[in-house]
């Protein structure tokens, strides 16, 4: 090559390296979504019941809403020889009487008009039987109901279920909520609807907040059960409203993110059972800002059922 | 302008080095975008719906079997529970323990603790719920002081007897939702 080409060739390169830097610059500029309209959001419940009068009234009322939402039972727990949760009412529930409650509210979204929900089943790694096992009859609970839901005539074209976690770092160790995890991954299957789960919890003191998580966690163990274990969906829970802290919350899972990228499926707020918490479009807006993504749902928790 | 490369030849390497750093800006923004991180994953799952379903809701009928109705359970513990579960987030309070009754035709939930950045600062909070617990709200937050974390050790009628970590005794009427 002669020394005029190599010229040539820088000239070119030069000219290139400025454009693609301007141009780098505009997508990163394109980035922060700041603006976009937040998904209307859907009711979820701290369940306090499985009557399947109170519950499929629950379901009756979610007919005139789209999107996912999530019914949380409560800590994980074995009792009877069945597993189940022990419920915010302080009661056991069983697989067997979930599962009922579950096909009661989607059978009354579906015939009373609902066109599209994913319901998401949820417990917590709040200690109690968090493990493996428990993972594990949580997915096959999911999968029976999205074999329910398909059987003549089949509902899945407006009804799915999934799974959901509300795993903080505060309460099991990571090690043992991934085991959970782990078990869950072992048995949910695709051959309805995929009874993938969303996890619905926090990052509690992960930095910027904090220098590292609470509880022993790493920011990799959050990564781990919102994403990294193959049927997980993040979902998190955006609580805190600034001031004084700013949006902290989004920021930690933006932290999170930025080590290990991921794609925020929902935005999990609880302004209906505490009124100075972010309202659903204030959490919504806080992880799109500070993620730069668009997650596709919104859901507000309540505690009324 | 013209750039003469042969009186300047530090651009030949400027140029390199700015082609080599927009590659790994590029790179950046792609990687933050979470555009890495989808790999492996079912993206259907955040696709928006697309109406399918075409029957009515008034030809809409249930399905031929019914489902199992579940056996009712032995209902909601009474008295003091030894469990830490609440439903507020873990990064706000450490929750020892809590007691419940049904009181006048709702159930009064109150639970004992400090708060999570805090464990000196004692807790008390108190949610209320109906009766078939359709209905619930938080009816009290009470911040005890420096007493350190806060337990439920015995209850008579609805009056708590409540030990502090600090070695404090506090007594809490549940019905009038007052330390007495």
């Amino acid at each position: 090559m002669t020394s005029g080409a190599i010229r040539r060739g820088a000239r070119v390169m030069l000219l290139a390296a400025c454009g693609a830097i301007f141009a780098s610059g505009f997508l990163a500029y394109e980035q922060p979504t700041i603006g976009l309209a937040a998904p209307a959001a859907t009711v979820s419940r701290y369940e306090k019941t499985v009557d399947t009068t109170t519950v499929g009234n629950q379901g009756c009322a979610a007919a005139g809403t789209t999107g996912a939402m999530i019914l949380n039972f409560g800590q994980p727990w074995y009792q009877g020889g069945t597993y189940g949760t022990w419920n915010w009412s302080n009661q056991f529930f069983s697989i067997a009487q979930i599962q009922g409650a579950m096909k009661a509210w989607l059978s009354q979204y579906y015939l009373c008009g609902g066109t599209d929900v994913k319901l998401a089943i949820g417990t917590s790694n709040n200690f109690g039987y968090t493990g493996s096992a428990h993972g594990s009859a949580w997915a096959t609970m999911v999968n029976a109901i999205n074999a329910w839901i398909a059987s003549p005539p089949s509902w899945l074209n407006v009804e799915q279920a999934r799974g959901a976690i509300d795993a903080e770092v505060e309460w099991s160790s990571a090690s043992v909520t991934a085991q959970w995890a782990q078990g869950y991954a072992s048995i949910y299957s695709c051959t309805n609807s995929c009874s993938y789960y969303y996890d619905e919890g926090d990052a509690g003191g992960c930095p910027p907040a904090g220098s590292h998580c609470n509880g022993g966690w790493t920011q990799h163990d959050v990564y781990y059960m919102a994403w990294a274990s193959p049927p997980a969906y993040p979902f998190p829970e955006i609580y805190w409203n600034p001031p004084p802290g700013g949006p902290i919350n989004a920021q930690q899972w933006q932290a999170i993110n930025a080590l290990y990228p991921m794609s925020f499926l929902g935005v999990l707020t609880e302004h209906a059972a505490d009124g100075n918490s972010n309202t659903p479009a204030q959490g919504w807006q806080q992880l799109a800002t500070a993620t730069s993504q668009s997650p596709s749902y919104s859901s507000d928790i309540t505690w009324a059922n | 302008m013209r750039i003469d490369l042969n009186r300047n030849p530090v651009l030949v390497v400027i140029a390199f080095v700015l082609v080599g750093g927009a590659v790994l800006i590029s790179s950046a923004v792609s990687s933050a975008s979470g555009s890495d991180g989808k790999a492996g994953k079912d993206m259907s799952e955040f696709r928006p719906h697309v109406q399918t379903n075409t029957i009515p809701k008034e030809a809409r009928v249930p399905k031929p079997v019914p489902f199992a109705a579940p056996a009712p359970g032995s209902g909601p513990v009474h008295g003091i529970v030894e469990n830490s579960q609440a439903p507020f987030p873990a990064g706000s309070y450490r929750i020892e323990n809590q007691w419940q009754e049904l009181i006048d035709g709702q159930w009064v939930q109150v639970y004992a603790g400090s708060l999570y950045a805090d464990p000196r600062e004692g807790v008390i909070l108190v949610v209320v719920s109906s009766a078939d617990w359709s209905s619930s709200t938080l009816a009290v937050t009470y911040k005890a002081g420096t007493v350190g974390a806060l337990k439920i050790v015995a209850a008579k009628g609805t009056t708590l007897s409540i030990q502090s970590s600090g070695g404090a005794t506090l007594r809490f009427d549940a019905r009038a939702r007052a330390f007495v």
